[in-house]
C-alpha cells in the first residue's frame, strides 16, 4: 500500500513535470510565432507605408483611422482590390492609402511559410 | 494488475496532447492585423514618355518633367530604351510600367496642322489602378506652346494629387539691378519674365487683383510712396492713393471693388479702404499706434493687419467693415507681415525668432504655430493659390533672392531668376 502510494505521487509529479515542460515548449513555440508575425507584419507596414504620399496625410484633420482588409495569394500578391471596411472619414486619405497598398503588391512574405496568413486587416491613420 | 479504466492521470495527459496539438495547427485562415501610420512617399513617380513629334515645336516635356519636378510632389522616372513607345492611342501593359515602379504613365504626340497651328494631345494612366486617366487635345500656334505644357502639367498633377495645380500662374517680384528697379512679372517657372515698370526709385508690395489682369504696387518714382493700380494687358495705369505723407501696403478685397491700403495723411500710419480707381476713402483703423500690412481672408469678412498698439510688432484681425480688433499673434515679440492662407484655415507671417527671421505658420482652429524655415531673413510671404507653397524673399550672401517653402515645410526650393537683387514677391492668381 505504501509502495503504491510512493509510486503514485512519483507519476503525478513525472507527470506535472511534463505538463510544465508541455507548458514551456507551447509558449516558446507562441513566442516564436508571435515573433514571426511581428516581424513579418513589420515588413508589410514598412512596404504599405512608403507608398503612401506625405501630402495625403498632411491634408487630414485629427488622426481618423481607415480600416481595410486586403486576401493575399501564397506569393504575396494582393488578390483582387483591398476591401474598405471603415472610411476615416476622408475620401482623400482613404484613396491614397487604398493606393498604397496596390502599389505594394506583391507585398512581402513571411519567413516560414507556415505563419503565411491569407487575410490582411490593414488599419491605416495619419499620425503616430 | 491495471484497473479496467485508465487513471485519471493518462486522461488528463491524454486531454493535454490534444489541447496542444489544437495550438500548434493554430488556424492559419485567421486574419492578421497590422497597423499602418504616417506616410513614407516623397514624390509619386511618374513615366512622362516624350511626346511623338515634339521635335517640330521645341520640346513639350521638358517642360512638363520640370513642372512637376520642382513641385517637390513627383519623381520623373527614366524612360528606358524601348522598341515603340506607347502612344495615346494605344492601352498600355500596365503590368510592365508597374514593374518599372511608375505610378503613372503620360504619353502624348504633336502634330502639325495645315493652317500651321499645332495639335498637342495627351493620355495620363493610373498604372497603380490600371486605368485610364483621360486627357485632352489643345489645338494651339507656336507661341503657345508653353502655356500649353503648363496646363498638360496642372492636369496630371490634379488628377494624381487631388488638388489644383499651379504651373499656369504668375508672379510678380522686384528686382533691383544698378540703380534701377524692376517689377517683374513671370511664368510661375520663372520664364517669360516681362517687366511691367522700370524705375530709378524703389517699387515696393506689388498685389494682384483677384482676377489676375492687374497689379497694385507702391511706387517712389515721384520720389514718395504712391500707390498705383496697373493694368497688364495694356500696361495703363491709375493712382490709387497720393495723398500727403506715405501711401503704402495695398491689398485687394476678394471681390475685387476695395482695396485696403496704409496711410499717413491724418497722422501716424493707420489703414484705409478705398475703390480702385481712388474714390470713396474710408478710414478702418482708429489707433494712435503704427497700423499696417492688411490683408483681407479670402472669404472677405476680416482684415488681418500689423500693429505695435500692443508694445511690440503682432498681428490683429479686425472686421473688414470696421470694428474692435483682436490680437492673433502670441508667440514671439516681433510678428509682421500676414498672409491668410487660401484656404482661409490658416496664417503665414514672419516672426522673429533667437534673431532669426522666418516664416512661419498659424493654424487658425487650434492656435498652432510652426515655423517652416530656418533661413535668417525672410520677408514677404505669398502663397500659391492652391495654398500648397509660400514663396517669399530671402538673402543669401547679401543678394535678395526668391524662395519657396511647401505648407508643411517639408519640400524647399530656391527660384532662379534673372539675376540682380529680387524682393518682394507676390503669387498671382488661377486665371481661369
Amino acid at each position: 500500500m505504501q509502495q503504491q502510494l510512493a509510486q503514485e505521487q512519483q507519476r503525478i509529479r513525472d507527470q506535472m513535470i511534463r505538463e510544465q515542460a508541455e507548458r514551456e515548449r507551447l509558449a516558446l513555440a507562441q513566442a516564436a510565432r508571435d515573433r514571426a508575425l511581428a516581424e513579418w507584419s513589420s515588413r508589410i507596414r514598412a512596404k504599405i507605408r512608403g507608398n503612401i504620399p506625405s501630402q495625403a496625410v498632411q491634408a487630414v484633420k485629427g488622426n481618423p483611422e481607415a480600416i481595410f482588409v486586403v486576401t493575399l495569394l501564397p506569393t504575396g500578391e494582393v488578390l483582387g482590390n483591398p476591401r474598405m471596411v471603415k472610411s476615416s472619414g476622408n475620401k482623400g486619405y482613404d484613396d491614397a492609402v487604398y493606393r498604397a497598398i496596390l502599389r505594394s503588391s506583391p507585398l512581402p512574405k513571411p519567413e516560414n511559410p507556415a505563419d503565411f496568413r491569407r487575410e490582411l486587416e490593414l488599419r491605416f491613420r495619419p499620425q503616430d | 494488475m491495471f484497473a479496467a479504466r485508465s487513471p485519471a492521470w493518462v486522461r488528463r495527459l491524454a486531454g493535454v496532447c490534444l489541447l496542444l496539438a489544437m495550438a500548434v495547427s493554430a488556424p492559419a485562415g485567421a486574419q492578421l492585423s497590422i497597423e499602418i501610420t504616417g506616410a513614407g512617399l516623397q514624390r509619386i513617380p511618374v513615366a512622362i514618355v516624350p511626346f511623338a513629334g515634339e521635335a517640330a515645336i521645341g520640346g513639350v516635356t521638358q517642360i512638363i518633367r520640370a513642372d512637376l519636378e520642382r513641385s517637390g510632389q513627383f519623381r520623373a522616372l527614366e524612360i528606358p530604351p524601348l522598341p515603340t513607345l506607347p502612344t495615346e492611342n494605344s492601352t498600355p501593359n500596365y503590368p510592365e510600367w508597374r514593374a518599372r515602379l511608375a505610378d503613372a504613365l503620360l504619353v502624348g504626340s504633336v502634330a502639325a496642322r495645315p493652317d500651321g497651328r499645332y495639335e498637342v494631345r495627351f493620355k495620363l494612366h493610373d498604372v497603380v489602378q490600371q486605368r485610364d486617366l483621360s486627357g485632352i487635345a489643345y489645338t494651339l500656334s507656336k507661341e503657345q506652346i508653353r502655356a500649353t505644357a503648363h496646363r498638360i502639367a496642372d492636369y496630371v498633377y490634379e488628377k494624381l494629387t487631388g488638388e489644383r495645380g499651379v504651373f499656369s500662374t504668375r508672379i510678380a517680384y522686384v528686382v533691383k539691378r544698378g540703380n534701377r528697379y524692376e517689377l517683374q512679372i513671370a511664368d510661375a517657372d520663372g520664364a517669360g519674365e516681362e517687366t511691367a515698370l522700370a524705375s530709378f526709385e524703389p517699387i515696393i508690395s506689388p498685389a494682384w487683383s483677384p482676377d489676375g489682369r492687374r497689379v497694385a504696387y507702391v511706387s517712389f518714382e515721384s520720389k514718395r510712396p504712391v500707390v498705383y493700380v496697373h493694368s497688364l494687358q495694356d500696361g495703363k495705369r491709375s493712382v490709387v492713393a497720393n495723398f500727403r505723407g506715405s501711401n503704402s501696403a495695398p491689398a485687394w478685397s476678394p471681390d475685387g471693388k476695395r482695396i485696403a491700403v496704409t496711410l499717413s495723411r491724418e497722422g501716424g500710419s493707420q489703414i484705409f479702404l478705398v475703390n480702385p480707381d481712388g474714390s470713396n476713402l474710408r478710414r478702418l483703423t482708429t489707433s494712435t499706434a503704427i497700423d499696417t500690412e492688411p490683408r483681407f481672408s479670402p472669404d472677405g469678412r476680416w482684415l488681418y493687419f500689423t500693429s505695435d498698439r500692443g508694445g511690440s510688432p503682432q498681428i490683429y484681425r479686425m472686421p473688414a467693415n470696421g470694428g474692435p480688433a483682436q490680437r492673433v499673434t502670441f508667440e514671439g515679440s516681433y510678428n509682421v507681415s500676414p498672409r491668410p492662407s487660401p484656404d482661409g484655415k490658416s496664417l503665414a507671417y514672419i516672426t522673429r525668432n533667437e534673431g532669426k527671421f522666418q516664416v512661419a505658420l498659424l493654424d487658425l482652429a487650434n492656435n498652432q504655430v510652426q515655423i517652416v524655415t530656418d533661413s535668417d531673413r525672410d520677408e514677404s510671404p505669398s502663397f500659391a493659390p492652391n495654398g500648397r507653397m509660400i514663396l517669399f524673399a530671402t538673402v543669401i550672401g547679401e543678394r535678395g533672392v526668391l524662395s519657396a517653402v511647401s505648407s508643411d515645410g517639408r519640400i524647399r526650393q530656391r527660384l532662379t531668376t534673372s539675376g540682380g537683387d529680387v524682393r518682394e514677391p507676390a503669387w498671382g492668381p488661377f486665371i481661369e
